[in-house]
């Protein structure tokens, strides 16, 4: 099924929003994970990319970027949000009883997630030191080297233009490369 | 330079974790259902504004020789703090809190084309408009 007509069946049909989920929460998850390095923080600004989504699909048209770059760029904002410790929580708005139970399972899955992080060393010093810097150099930098996008999905997530995102990179990578050469 | 490009390199070839299984995923997509949004739309605030305009319109209609302009100027004249409190105050503070919403919107919603937005934030953009409205009536 195509973006469009996906669109179509979601705006018809707001459950067909599953596929959208079932598709791509993974790699929105792993993109903010990747970003934050904190399993519950990340579970929660996922869920809230997801839950903006769905609030907002009727705003999504389908001109210019895809459904994965306009849930990138959701993804993108609640980041920002979260680093000037400006967003609420998912979790106020659902029931006790589904607070309790996606603790549950988030409780499970921490722990395979924190050992997966723990084999790569290397990634979290490097991220140690990302997020040192500007949360413009720390989008750009993520958005290339960690989710490996090319210039045109990054500059479409950020709404950016080719020329700023060059000097973005540029400039965040030699910051970084002097943080790293500090941890 | 060189290092620059190693250190690039370096990123580029880096092993990064990955997500393999999430437990948690379909729960989270029923509490995504279920969830409510507890933001309030500021009516409320223009509420006060546009009932004693529609007062002061009705008595215009119905009260021959009357005219809008006369019963605002008198209603000014008889309560003047209540009447910069309505007119003034109330429409500037719907303008305030409205115009800060629709940007969050905007950047919430994924930055979305112009018509995609207007869809999403007609309500504020016509609260706007009649708290300007209200506004250039009085003055």
């Amino acid at each position: 099924m195509t973006d469009p007509e996906l669109l179509e069946r979601i705006k018809a049909d707001p459950g067909a929003f599953s596929v959208v989920f079932k598709e791509y929460y993974k790699p929105i998850f792993g993109y903010v994970l990747r970003r934050t390095g904190k399993v519950d923080d990340s579970a929660d600004i996922a869920a809230e990319t997801f839950y903006k989504a769905l609030k907002y699909i009727n705003a999504f048209t389908y001109k210019g970027v895809s459904l994965k770059v306009w849930l990138y760029r959701i993804a993108t904002n609640e980041l920002n949000m979260y680093f000037r410790k400006k967003r609420s929580s998912l979790l106020d708005r659902v029931d006790i009883e589904s607070a309790g139970s996606l603790r549950a399972s988030l409780n499970e899955d921490r722990k395979q997630i924190e050992e997966e992080f723990h084999r790569h060393e290397e990634f979290q010093a490097v991220l140690a030191a990302l997020k040192t810097l500007p949360i413009k150099y720390q989008e750009v930098i993520s958005l290339r080297y960690f989710e490996e996008k090319d210039n045109g999905e990054i500059c479409a997530i950020l709404g950016i233009k080719e020329g700023t995102l060059k000097s973005l990179i540029s400039r965040g990578l030699r910051k970084l490369h002097e943080m790293c050469n500090q941890f | 330079m060189e290092e620059m490009q190693e250190f690039e390199e370096r990123l580029k070839h880096m092993e990064k974790p990955m997500v393999d299984e999430l437990k948690h995923q379909d729960v989270l997509a029923n509490a995504i259902a279920e969830a409510r949004n507890r933001s309030l739309v500021s009516w409320w605030w223009l509420g006060v504004s546009l009932y004693v305009l529609v007062a002061l319109f009705m008595k215009t209609l119905f009260v021959p020789h009357e005219t809008l302009t006369r019963n605002l100027h008198e209603f000014a004249t008889r309560d003047g703090w209540l009447s910069i409190l309505v007119f003034l105050i109330l429409p500037g503070l719907s303008i305030a809190m409205n115009l800060p919403a629709m940007l969050r919107i905007y950047r919430e919603a994924g930055k979305p084309q112009a018509s995609g937005l207007l869809r999403i934030v007609w309500l504020n953009v016509v609260i706007v408009l009649v708290s300007i409205i209200v506004i250039f009536i009085y003055l």
